[in-house]
């Protein structure tokens, strides 16, 4: 099962800095969505924003047409409230520094939120979190901490983390982006078959430009906290119609 | 002429004050029993998001930092009974350290916890735990053994300063060695003893937290 996601003028400023000027966006359930743009250009935080870890200034947020922060009367709603606990249970999240508990093994940490968030029994629990580590290809190290794992192993046992709570829609923020560089290629077949099944609706904050080209449907081009250019990706990278993107693009070819 | 130190007498007086020394060791294992349970309820009272919580306890911990121990012991001596509290100047003092030391302790506990990254938080966040939970299960773990060396020389401060019970009537081992002082007119061998008893204790207690260090290692993990 997969959730939409609607923006309405969707802002974010810290202190002076505007970090998003009023997003408008509308995405379908089960749509894989690839965000690039330069660094600072508000992708991260519009992933922040979805997960609720940050509040938006003004502009409103809507999974499956339910707003984030107020509930069905229109009050709004603090961060540990049941209704933003509810809403924010739809969805999952991998972080670039993988965020994994370093006092629990790889086991521990999947089974984790399934034990104590959702109260799944210990040994289903146990049992679920094997077969999601297994899915990411890390079978053999479900007993590890994460001292003992490479950069390329954590970030599986972070997707097999978010994975066990069944998110509606699964963020990704630059989960590739701290890895060396022969372990980038092994993340992304995951995040490739992910996008296949179509079981959840992702959104990929990337700057692997094939990655976002060939696997998702649709690519988004921030800059400066707006989206300049919303397309299907084969046009978006083919066919860039804004001069920024144009740009944008030009100078990661060179960089490549 | 006696001889400086009368050795003879220094072990005729020892079980007198070994038996004052289980009321020292006494006062100091609940004392810090208690500024370790209190001072970890403080120090995440103090981090509640209501500020009606939170600004209480930040005062309360501020002004019993800031006042005597001494004070404290004699205030809670002679004011708690009159409010119709009835305790026996043991529990009083034990009472006295524990809240005196939490306020302590509740300040390394929060240096603790402000060591683990927001990175921790955010992802107990996204697994949608509850704030109870990413307490217990994900800041905790991480914040309290790295603390442990310093809560451990709050123990031995703590051990240090239980002769001000004397003053509230308690007679622990300076007391005692004070008792037998006046009876006997020779100071030199029980004030001695209690310094050795002391010092024997107070690196008996590093040792200890040192393995209780070592040991938890197994747990915090490394980021």
């Amino acid at each position: 099962m997969s959730a939409s996601i609607r923006l309405n003028n969707l802002c974010k400023r810290y202190g002076q800095l505007e970090v998003l000027r009023g997003i408008d966006l509308d995405i379908p359930a089960g749509q894989t969505v690839s965000i690039i743009g330069p660094s600072g250009s508000g992708k991260s935080t519009l992933l922040r924003l979805l997960m609720t870890l940050d509040r938006p200034t003004s502009g409103e947020i809507l999974i499956d047409g339910e707003s984030m922060w107020t509930d069905a009367q229109g009050r709004a709603m603090g961060p540990n409230s049941a209704h933003v606990r509810r809403v924010r249970g739809k969805i999952g999240m991998v972080f670039q520094h993988f965020n994994l508990f370093p006092h629990k093994t790889a086991l521990g940490n999947v089974m984790e939120a399934p034990v104590h968030v959702a109260g799944v029994p210990r040994d289903e629990a146990a049992q679920r979190a094997r077969e999601y580590l297994e899915l990411v290809g890390l079978g053999d190290k479900i007993d590890a901490y994460p001292a003992q794992l490479s950069g390329g192993q954590k970030q599986r046992v972070g997707i097999a983390r978010a994975l066990a709570m069944h998110p509606e829609i699964m963020l990704f923020d630059e989960v590739t982006s701290a890895l060396d560089p022969e372990l980038v290629g092994g993340i992304l077949q995951i995040l490739r078959d992910l996008a296949a099944k179509r079981t959840m609706t992702m959104i990929i904050v990337t700057h692997q430009m094939s990655f976002a080209e060939r696997s998702s449907d649709r690519t988004l081009f921030f800059d400066q906290g707006n989206v300049v250019e919303d397309a299907e990706s084969s046009v978006l990278f083919s066919n860039p119609r804004e001069a920024r993107t144009q740009q944008f693009l030009q100078s990661v070819i060179e960089a490549v | 002429m006696s001889p400086v130190f009368d050795w003879a007498f220094a072990w005729e007086i020892l079980p007198a004050l070994g038996s004052a020394l289980v009321i020292t060791v006494q006062a100091t294992v609940l004392g810090m029993l208690l500024a370790v349970v209190l001072g970890l309820a403080l120090a995440m009272l103090r981090r509640v998001r209501l500020r009606w919580i939170s600004a209480p306890v930040a005062v309360l911990i501020e002004f019993v930092r800031s006042t005597p121990l001494l004070v404290q012991m004699y205030f809670l001596f002679y004011v708690l009974p009159q409010s119709g509290v009835q305790m026996s100047p043991l529990a009083t003092g034990i009472l006295a350290l524990g809240v005196h030391y939490a306020a302590y302790c509740a300040e390394v506990y929060r240096a603790g916890i402000e060591s683990v990254p927001r990175g921790q938080l955010e992802a107990a966040t996204a697994l949608n735990m509850s704030a109870w939970r990413t307490a217990v299960g994900v800041v905790l773990p991480q914040a309290i053994p790295p603390v442990v060396p310093a809560l451990g020389n709050y123990l031995v401060a703590m051990f240090k300063d239980t002769p001000l019970l004397s003053a509230i009537t308690v007679v622990e081992l300076l007391q005692q060695s004070k008792i037998i002082g006046s009876t006997t007119f020779r100071y030199t061998e029980p004030l001695t003893l209690v310094g050795v008893l002391f010092l024997l204790l107070s690196l008996v207690a590093a040792w200890g937290v040192r393995r209780l260090e070592s040991w938890l290692k197994q747990f915090g993990g490394t980021r």
